[in-house]
């Protein structure tokens, strides 16, 4: 359904601040490749500024590619950036409306650019309805939230076959970060494409199939959502009875260090049976996870770059 | 054309229009207060007698220009303030209409439509058109009003041929002004260049009314096209209005190019 393959983009700065700089030019994007199949829910993953709003952008035909294609429905997203937006509901990252308008006009006016279907009001009362969103209020009297809010009616109402979503969950409150995950679940469940871009794990965890995780401008990896659980590793912090037990877990054969007297940390890829054998033996006091599976997946991606990047500028020193 | 972008963004610069349209008719409401005075006053004849470079900057050419209100209203309001408040309205429209929405991100939601850029750009040049149309027309029906209200008798096709030069005009600034818009990310650039070329054209016209040493350079400028005594005293500005339009033609298609092709960052 979505489909982009070696899409490379680089900014051109027209003054350069630093006039003895040897390239005016920055990488937006590097040799970015991956598909979305229907009915696939794909996530992008990345902090600001790794390239996840260019990628969006591409899709959405605001950008036109250096190198490569982005394509929807087999349609370039440049070349017939009109066809594509037909079946395309889009939700920017950036809430910035109409602000002389309430509401109510703002999404009266996007659907009437998309051919004002009877479908578009029904979707928009039990939407605003669902996200407890006045509609009639001026959108300049909105807060950040409740912007957001009107952004998803906006891109949902429009029942489009592929949705694509730039940090849709900023500005949210928790209670409202779950409807919007049940809502995107709905709509997976009714057979939509959805691309998502965002650096909140939790919604990208509950929502996604699959992960692409983007770092300066490149595309680090694109795994499936379980099997990111499955191999990456994990830490845990233990805090123990007393010195005594947390040494047993420093020399029972896992990958543990020493972080207190009676506190350690273990790292487990893949299988979690081990640690929890040695805890068997031992009382513990307190037990937590450092970070969520996919954040420590992410981080550990991060790592891997970073890594290269330094053997690379010791090689050239 | 886009119908419900064109609604939605007329409303919006329609109040904006009605209250720039208002506050000209409160102008020449006080021009036509002020005129019966004026036009039998003596020392008003005499300064235009004495200070002839002053009273050419002021756009009192003749004795002609106090003896009827054609020539009155053309040199103290359609010659001089009325130019002005046009061009900020042009200028600040054209730039709202495109270069705000790009930069301010809110252009995003209308390319996200199937409406594609061709036509946005388009409903916005004819939101813009619209309101230099329907500022001409509210400023000529509060002249009619008003020379009503003080039994003034108007010569309403000389205004007529005005109203299309001045629509000319300003649709001639407002074209380079979107292709400015289109050109530009950033809004600061797009008000000063569009303010630089219609505020020079305008002070090379006023240069070149100094003296006859300097009418060439009236040639330079649109402005120099823009001849409202000489309009309202007969003249049909048939050529001017033609080049004006041809010009225009030509930024819109040039702006409409640039957008079409540009990468926006929204």
């Amino acid at each position: 359904m979505i489909q982009v393959k070696g899409l490379s983009k680089v900014y051109t700065k027209v003054r350069p601040k630093n006039r003895k700089a040897i390239s005016n030019h920055i990488a937006g994007l590097k040799d970015v490749t991956f598909h979305v199949q229907q009915g696939e829910v794909f996530g992008l993953l990345g902090p600001n500024g790794a390239g996840k709003t260019t990628v969006i952008r591409h899709l959405m035909g605001f950008l036109k590619p250096d190198v490569g294609f982005a394509r929807i429905k087999g349609l370039d997203c440049w070349e017939e950036a009109k066809e594509v937006k037909a079946f395309v509901g889009y939700l920017p990252g950036e809430m910035n409306f109409l602000k002389e308008m309430s509401g109510l006009e703002f999404l009266n006016l996007m659907a009437g650019m998309h051919g004002n279907r009877p479908v578009f009001s029904r979707r928009r009362d039990a939407l605003a309805e669902r996200l407890d969103l006045n509609l009639k209020q001026p959108i300049k009297k909105m807060s950040k939230g409740m912007k957001q809010k009107l952004g998803i009616i906006n891109t949902m109402m429009l029942d489009a076959e592929v949705l694509i979503l730039d940090e849709p969950t900023s500005g949210l409150d928790p209670l409202m970060q779950k409807v919007f995950i049940d809502l995107v679940l709905e709509e997976k469940d009714r057979g939509k494409t959805i691309l998502i871009s965002s650096h909140m794990f939790p919604e990208i965890e509950r929502t996604c199939d699959r992960v692409g995780i983007i770092r300066a401008g490149e595309l680090a990896a694109v795994e499936g959502i379980q099997k990111l659980r499955q191999e990456q590793r994990r830490t845990f912090e233990i805090t123990l009875e007393t010195p005594e037990q947390a040494q047993l877990i420093c020399e029972s054969g896992l990958k543990a260090d020493r972080i207190g007297d009676n506190q350690v940390s273990v790292e487990i890829q893949g299988d979690i049976n081990p640690l929890l054998k040695v805890l068997a033996q031992v009382q513990v006091k307190d037990f937590l996870q450092r970070m969520t599976e996919l954040e420590e997946a992410f981080m550990q991606f991060y790592e891997r770059g970073e890594e290269v990047e330094q053997s690379i500028i010791s090689s050239h020193v | 054309m886009n119908r419900a972008l064109f609604r939605a963004m007329f409303k919006r610069q329609g109040k904006k229009t009605c209250s720039y349209a208002l506050g000209l008719s409160l102008y020449n409401l006080l021009l036509i207060g002020v005129f019966p005075t004026l036009s039998q006053s003596s020392s008003m004849a005499k300064l235009s007698q004495n200070l002839p470079k002053l009273a050419r900057v002021f756009r009192l050419t003749s004795d002609y220009a106090l003896s009827r209100f054609e020539s009155f209203a053309a040199s103290q309001c359609f010659g001089q303030v009325w130019v002005l408040v046009m061009g900020i309205y042009t200028i600040s429209t054209a730039n709202e209409l495109i270069a705000h929405y790009v930069s301010e991100g809110g252009m995003a939601y209308l390319l996200s439509s199937p409406a594609g850029r061709l036509q946005v750009f388009s409903t916005q040049a004819a939101v813009l058109i619209s309101g230099l149309v329907l500022m001409v027309l509210l400023t000529e029906l509060g002249i009619w009003a008003e020379a009503k209200l003080f039994a003034l008798s108007l010569a309403k096709k000389a205004y007529l041929r005005l109203g299309v030069l001045a629509i000319a005009l300003f649709l001639t600034v407002g074209s380079y002004s979107l292709f400015f818009s289109t050109l530009f990310n950033n809004e600061e650039y797009v008000i000063l260049s569009a303010a630089c070329l219609t505020f020079t054209g305008y002070a090379f016209d006023i240069f070149s009314s100094l003296d006859d040493r300097f009418s060439w350079v009236k040639h330079l400028t649109i402005f120099g096209w823009f001849r409202p005594q000489e309009v309202l005293e007969g003249d049909t500005p048939a050529w001017q209005i033609v080049s004006l339009m041809t010009l225009s033609a030509a930024f819109l298609t040039l702006a409409c190019y640039v957008f079409e092709r540009k990468d926006l960052c929204v």
